[in-house]
């Protein structure tokens, strides 16, 4: 089903649709919305350092407000609402089936990411998103720190809430006719990173209630006074929160499964082993949450046993890199606006994924753990690499969700602004990381070679807001005015596109 | 061919850092100049990979684009 | 198709070598790091929002300026009064969490050509002015 934005629905209609469609529409949606609103607040934060001591911001704790926004709303309002965006325009079509096997559930766990989002912004915390005790539970001001937990928990309920819909939707409403190891490797990954939500998150819901009762006084769990322990909820939340990189990013390798052999027009070069890697990985990705708490003193058998579990994360990554070479070897590739961005990501994806194992060597943990270091490499996977994959295959799928045709030229100067931009801003990042320069601060100390590479950044972050710029530019005037595409192969690359012909909402 | 140059690399440098460790037996060890060692040795090995894997894409970007493989397009029947 | 998967499993092969040499290097120099050496002295250190304390073996105390001595090998006994701060000199490559409740130790040895001023900073998130929760490290000879 098309959205035709010149004769538009009522508005009503899709926001009260129970429709994978018009679910899927208004996750994606939001999901832009706070991706260009997280990017205004990531360039303040890079005016802000672009010269020592005050350039825009007046005080510090502004600067931590916005951090710890931009923050959460990348991860929580950019990255999974898209993937359940995408998850749910396409799960139904990808298995043959109506729609998701709850729709009702679907729409209540779309509205609840509202009020969560709502909270966060309202709220305007400053814990950082990871929330440490004794600061988040002792010293971070309310009400902004409780909004905050209220924001998240909520959110979390809504992706376990999502997670069982698309598990249900694929293992029990797939068409019978349809074996699971024939369908794209887009629905295993979507597969796997529900699975690994449901394992993941509840125990970083947990550890938010503990967090609230911690603030309101009544216990102790964190606070050291009352036989508590801080470094317990870094247990608990990186417990949650490392697989969730991979939740993060499994979808988007899923993605690139899906537009490389179609770019390339070739098969993939080997399903089984992206199966296999698929579900390696989510059992691994749980083997490894300590890498984050190396420095917090962690006994040296702790330390060897999750850099271990991290370093055995790696091959898996490194099968994927390999089946997408290999599927483009040999094909005829067409470099449209969503191929592009896969490239893109892959090239960056090596570079956050040397990161990361660079950043596992024990030691160097002294040189790098809490520098901008860390800060340049996660976002490198992030930004670099999923959401680069994620603007691609929203490219993708724009003449499904629009009927019309973007515009190739503006989708290459975007992609470009893009790509040298992230390039730029995460390479400096990492490297004046090793400079010394801590994460989270307002004000850095003034050397002439943090601050020049402060500023290099600083352009390179501005890069990448042009090109925002001009991605909204598509897909505002596009959706609009575009071309209309030819809704059988809209890239030309003699592929089937999906099914538009959905049916109108059924509710 | 790539993975020869890998399995080089790993022998190369498992020699190399064979030969640091027999140096490194001094009496109190250097923090710094071990860890920074530690640092350039993996940045060292991360660089070369990444000039294999980051090569090997590129080359395919060039090699494999549509236009240069146009003649042997034999599946261009389509649907 | 089939006989080409074969280069796939050599390349994980490669990758995992590789991963292992890795892994033995950093176990290795993490070892090396991990024993403390006999003829230490040990430092107290306290961080607190937004500074931090240093209290020397004979008891002398100092706020914001840590005074040591080089070629001499020193524990830092470390630990948080309120939140969690991190105790890092980044010329030496000392890092380590300061959490309430805990007492972390790390050591290093200053080495004798290092006399001079260096930085000492927080690198956990710590509240408003954890930018500037800075001290100085004064070495001497």
């Amino acid at each position: 089903m098309v959205i035709e934005v010149a004769r538009p629905r009522p508005l009503w209609q899709i926001l009260f649709s129970t429709h994978h469609t018009d679910v899927a529409l208004l996750y994606l949606i939001t999901s832009i919305v706070f991706f260009m609103l997280g990017g205004a607040l990531a360039l303040t934060i890079r005016t802000e350092l672009l010269t020592p001591g005050t350039t825009i911001i007046s005080d510090s704790d502004l600067f931590n407000r916005i951090f710890t926004v931009h923050g959460t709303t990348m991860l929580f309002l950019w990255i999974l609402p898209f993937i359940s965006g995408v998850g749910n325009y396409l799960i139904p079509i990808l298995v043959k089936y109506k729609d998701m096997a709850y729709p009702r559930l679907n729409a209540v766990a779309y509205w609840m990411a509202v009020p969560g989002a709502a909270l966060i912004w309202l709220g305007w915390s400053d814990t950082t998103w990871m929330a440490y005790p004794p600061y988040s539970t002792m010293r971070a001001a309310g009400p902004a720190a409780d909004m905050w937990i209220f924001g998240l928990k909520i959110l979390g309920l809504s992706s376990i809430l999502g997670a069982i819909n698309f598990i249900v939707t694929i293992l029990k409403c797939k068409h019978p006719d349809l074996p699971m190891m024939k369908t794209s490797l887009l629905v295993w990954a979507i597969l796997v990173s529900s699975l690994m939500t449901l394992a993941a998150l509840p125990t970083f819901t947990a550890a938010l209630i503990m967090l609230y009762t911690d603030r309101l006084g009544v216990s102790g769990f964190f606070d050291p006074a009352r036989g508590g322990d801080p470094i317990a909820y870094q247990h608990l939340f990186w417990f949650t929160f490392h697989p969730e990189v991979y939740i993060f990013l499994i979808p988007a390798v899923g993605m690139a499964y899906e537009l490389i052999p179609k770019f390339s027009r070739k098969p993939i070069f080997s399903y089984g082993s992206g199966v296999i890697a698929f579900l390696l990985l989510s059992i691994i990705g749980f083997a490894s949450w300590a890498h984050h708490m190396l420095a917090t003193g962690l006994s040296f058998t702790e330390k060897t046993v999750f850099m271990i579990g991290t370093l055995a994360a790696v091959p898996m990554s490194a099968m994927h890199v390999f089946n997408w070479m290999a599927t483009m070897w040999g094909g005829r590739i067409k470099f449209a606006a969503p191929m592009k961005f896969v490239i893109g990501g892959i090239m960056l994806f090596f570079t956050s994924g040397a990161g990361g194992v660079v950043n596992t060597t024990l030691p160097l943990d002294f040189i790098t753990h809490d520098t901008y270091w860390v800060v340049g490499h996660f976002h490198m996977m992030l930004m670099g690499t999923v959401s680069f994959i994620f603007m691609g295959f929203l490219y993708y799928m724009f003449p499904l969700i629009t009927g019309r045709m973007y515009s190739e030229r503006l989708a290459n100067v975007h992609f470009w602004f893009a790509f040298i931009g992230t390039a730029v801003v995460f390479t400096a990042m990492h490297i004046v990381g090793l400079y010394g320069m801590p994460r989270r601060i307002w004000d850095y100390v003034p050397d002439p070679t943090i601050i020049a590479l402060n500023q290099i950044a600083s352009i390179g972050a501005y890069l990448i807001g042009i090109g925002m710029i001009v991605f909204l530019i598509v897909l505002i005037r596009d959706s609009v005015k575009g071309k209309p595409a030819d809704m059988r192969d809209p890239f030309g690359i003699g592929e089937i596109y999906y099914d538009y012909r959905r049916r109108e909402p059924h509710h | 061919m790539r993975n020869l140059s890998i399995m080089a690399v790993v022998a190369v440098l498992t020699l190399l850092s064979t030969v640091g460790i027999v140096y490194a037996q001094e009496d109190v060890v250097n923090r710094s100049a071990l860890a920074w060692g530690l640092f350039y040795k993996m940045m060292t090995a991360a660089f070369i990979v990444g000039a294999i894997v980051q090569g090997t894409l590129v080359y395919i970007i060039f090699k494999f684009k549509e236009k240069k493989v146009k003649q042997k397009a034999v599946e261009e029947s389509g649907i | 198709m089939g006989s080409h998967v074969i280069y796939e499993w050599i390349y994980v092969g490669a990758v995992v070598s590789l991963l292992i040499w890795v892994g033995a290097e950093a176990w290795y120099g993490e070892k090396l790091l991990h024993e403390v050496p006999k003829d230490h002295i040990t430092i107290k250190v306290t961080g607190q929002q937004w500074f931090w304390t240093f209290e020397h073996p004979d008891g002398t105390r100092e706020v914001g300026t840590l005074h040591l001595k080089a070629g001499k090998v020193y524990k830092f006994e470390i630990t948080g009064k309120d939140v969690i701060h991190a105790f890092n000199i980044p010329h030496f490559a000392v890092m380590i969490d300061a959490v309430p409740g805990r007492i972390n130790t790390i050591w290093v040895k200053i080495p004798e050509d290092a006399v001079g001023e260096y930085l000492i900073q927080c690198r956990e998130y710590c509240g408003l002015l954890h930018y500037n929760m800075r001290a100085n490290l004064i070495v001497e000879a």
